[in-house]
């Protein structure tokens, strides 16, 4: 999948800080009724950026306050409908894309939920190398559904 | 979250009440709240969020850690008041079969 940066309508930088975490939902929870989602939809995108930001800051840069993370997003208007599509990139060096599975839920245990949610909510979940430098580019796609009868 | 979790004595346990978004930001300091009253091995503990609108994975993970030390020590561990989207991620993660949720502290203090 080529990336071309002009096709995304919202870009946004955040520094790998937890407590900005909250700008970012807001940021999403705005866009997503924008790009055609329900709220209910929109929701559980505003969770599974979160959960892929938290991944970021906590497994790829190790809680290091003063790293970036990209995110870019634009609607989505094709055969499968109205959608949104999010894309962010960071710049860790130290995973790579076989590393990031998500784990059974059969068994209870407190972590690793976050790339689980994000595989349940959205989708089209993409990761991959960054071709240009080091870091993992994640694409994420979510299509609005009519709810069923 | 927007405070300290508000803690009160119950007859046979605690009621722990949290208030604000629970995010990666702030889970640790709720795991170091919880743990602490974990350690007094109350018989029940509730958690009480109906002041928590959003809730991650982070936070997920500290009730699950909460859940399976009462477990261990044959004590119980009820939550109660589940905002939406808060119950959605119960859901999502298959969780809501897993812990006794409770529509009000009152009902959950009959846990």
């Amino acid at each position: 999948m080529i990336f071309d940066a002009s096709e995304y309508h919202v870009q946004l930088r955040v520094i790998s800080q937890p407590q900005y975490l909250c700008v970012i939902r807001s940021a999403i929870n705005v866009i997503g009724g924008k790009c055609g989602l329900s709220s209910t939809e929109t929701d559980h995108v505003v969770l599974a950026v979160d959960e892929a930001l938290t991944n970021v800051i906590r497994h790829g840069y190790n809680d290091a306050p003063d790293k970036s993370i990209d995110i870019s997003i634009r609607p989505l208007n094709e055969a499968a409908g109205q959608g949104i599509e999010i894309v962010l990139d960071d710049e860790c060096e130290n995973v790579q894309v076989d590393q990031i599975q998500k784990r059974d839920l059969s068994e209870l245990r407190p972590g690793g939920l976050g790339i689980h949610i994000l595989y349940r909510i959205m989708d089209d979940v993409q990761y991959d190398q960054r071709p240009d430098m080091p870091g993992i580019r994640l694409t994420m796609r979510k299509f609005h559904k009519e709810p069923a009868d | 979250m927007s405070q300290t979790p508000q803690i009160s004595g119950l007859p046979n346990g605690v009621l722990v009440a949290i208030s604000g978004d629970i995010d990666y930001s702030c889970s640790s300091q709720l795991r170091t709240v919880i743990r602490d009253e974990l350690d007094k091995k109350p018989q029940l503990m509730i958690i009480d969020l109906a002041g928590v609108p959003y809730m991650d994975s982070s936070g997920v993970a500290v009730l699950v850690e909460a859940l399976q030390a009462q477990t261990k020590g044959k004590r119980k561990l009820a939550v109660c008041n589940l905002q939406e989207k808060v119950r959605g991620i119960f859901e999502i993660a298959r969780l809501d079969m897993v812990f006794k949720i409770y529509n009000s502290v009152d009902e959950a203090k009959e846990a």
